[in-house]
């Protein structure tokens, strides 16, 4: 990774540290369903009915670790990338470009899994789905500001 | 000092998050104990499978060679397939005298069990209860306390021990081994502890099932019953078994 921070538009740092604001709130979600599954703690839905069906379903888990500790790790890791980003380092940049890519698809086979499926969906695995939506709409933008700005310059 | 900045932040976010899961954890962990019934303790380590730390026990005192066991084992796979590890569930041996080959498939789960097998065995049993069953019926049976003098327990339970050990041959166990350890003390020693905890508890049949130390009818030994009965304990309510159904009055004169 290129350690010297470098030059970006005014707007990219702003969007870097709400990716990281929003990975944050990704991580307490993830390590509240991981720390939940691991004790066998009901997790109660507010908004929607499936949280037993889905948390307690096969997709939950990945061999014997909960599909939750992938997302805690997949959260720290966006936002790691973001604040560096945040603070200018280009390769941040396209690190976090990358991994939420792979989030991104990740939410959406999750979703496709919960729709078709199981037919249920869980509130905390909704929130998640919409951060990392969130997420990938911010690099999106912050790519084409910055594909923008290069051409400006 | 600006260049370091991030990777302090980050830094700081990984202690925090760190120690915030590792107290949650123990939170969560700490508030939960383990609720059965009062009594002996029975074997040790129990047969668990579930959640470790679940809030909610189910305690089964069962029988492979009862008919009732086999398919109450049915659904209550499927009760643990349903809540996954928010549930415990404790499988304890009452192999009963009636049963001619019922103390020979305790022995063969808690020896697949010294070879950590226990349920792959247990699950085994009683999908193949009905052929494993029918087995030499004239055989004596080899029931509690040991056989008398003139009864080899070897020759008793031939037939079923040579299914048994093809069970265990299937599930990839040292067969040689799991021949040994049916006859083994600690085996023993283990039918006999959950036995005497059974006895404790008021346990004199089978299926007997308790959740969180409740003893459930066995009218509510049903999917939808056991939902409501365990739905009931994860909200922190003591599971409430149904009251009886009302006796049936008689017809008012024609």
């Amino acid at each position: 990774m290129t350690t010297t921070p470098s030059a970006s538009t005014p707007a990219q740092p702003k969007l870097h540290t709400l990716a990281a604001v929003l990975s944050l709130v990704g991580l307490a979600d993830s390590i509240y369903l991981t720390i939940a599954h691991l004790t066998g703690d009901d997790v109660t839905c507010v908004a929607s009915s499936g949280c037993s069906e889905v948390l307690s379903s096969a997709y939950a888990t990945v061999g014997n670790i909960p599909l939750g500790a992938f997302g805690a790790l997949g959260y720290f890791t966006a936002f790691s990338l973001a604040i560096l980003a945040a603070f200018g380092y280009p390769a941040a940049r396209t690190l976090l470009r990358v991994v939420v890519g792979g989030m991104f698809a990740t939410t959406l086979w999750l979703l496709y899994v919960q729709a078709f499926i199981l037919h249920a969906f869980c509130d905390y695995c909704l929130l998640s789905a919409s951060l990392t939506l969130s997420l990938s709409v911010i690099v999106v933008t912050s790519y084409l500001l910055g594909r923008k700005h290069r051409t400006a310059t | 000092m600006r260049r370091y900045l991030p990777f302090v932040i980050i830094g700081a976010v990984l202690l925090v998050t760190a120690g915030g899961g590792f107290l949650l954890f123990h939170a969560k962990t700490s508030r939960t104990s383990i609720k059965v019934a009062t009594g002996k303790p029975g074997a040790e380590p129990a047969h668990l499978r579930g959640g470790e730390n679940a809030r909610v026990t189910l305690e089964e005192f069962g029988d492979f060679q009862c008919p009732p066991c086999g398919i109450f084992a049915t659904t209550l796979l499927k009760v643990e397939r349903d809540y996954g590890t928010r549930i415990r569930v404790i499988f304890r041996e009452n192999p009963l005298a009636m049963h001619a080959h019922a103390f020979t498939a305790a022995c063969a789960a808690e020896a697949a069990g010294l070879q950590g097998h226990f349920w792959e065995m247990h699950d085994l049993l009683f999908e193949h209860a009905l052929n494993w069953s029918k087995e030499d019926p004239r055989l004596p049976a080899r029931v509690m306390p040991s056989p008398g003098p003139n009864a080899s327990p070897d020759e008793a339970a031939a037939g079923v021990r040579t299914i048994f050990a093809g069970y265990a041959s299937r599930l990839g166990l040292d067969v040689e081994r799991f021949k040994k350890d049916m006859d083994g003390e600690q085996v023993i020693a283990r039918i006999k502890s959950d036995q005497a905890r059974g006895a404790s508890i008021g346990v004199d049949r089978t299926p007997v099932l308790f959740i969180d130390g409740v003893l459930i009818p066995f009218s509510s030994f049903n999917v939808e019953a056991l939902h409501t009965l365990i739905d009931a304990a994860l909200a922190g309510k003591a599971p409430e078994p149904p009251p009886p159904p009302p006796s049936p009055t008689p017809a008012p004169p024609q």
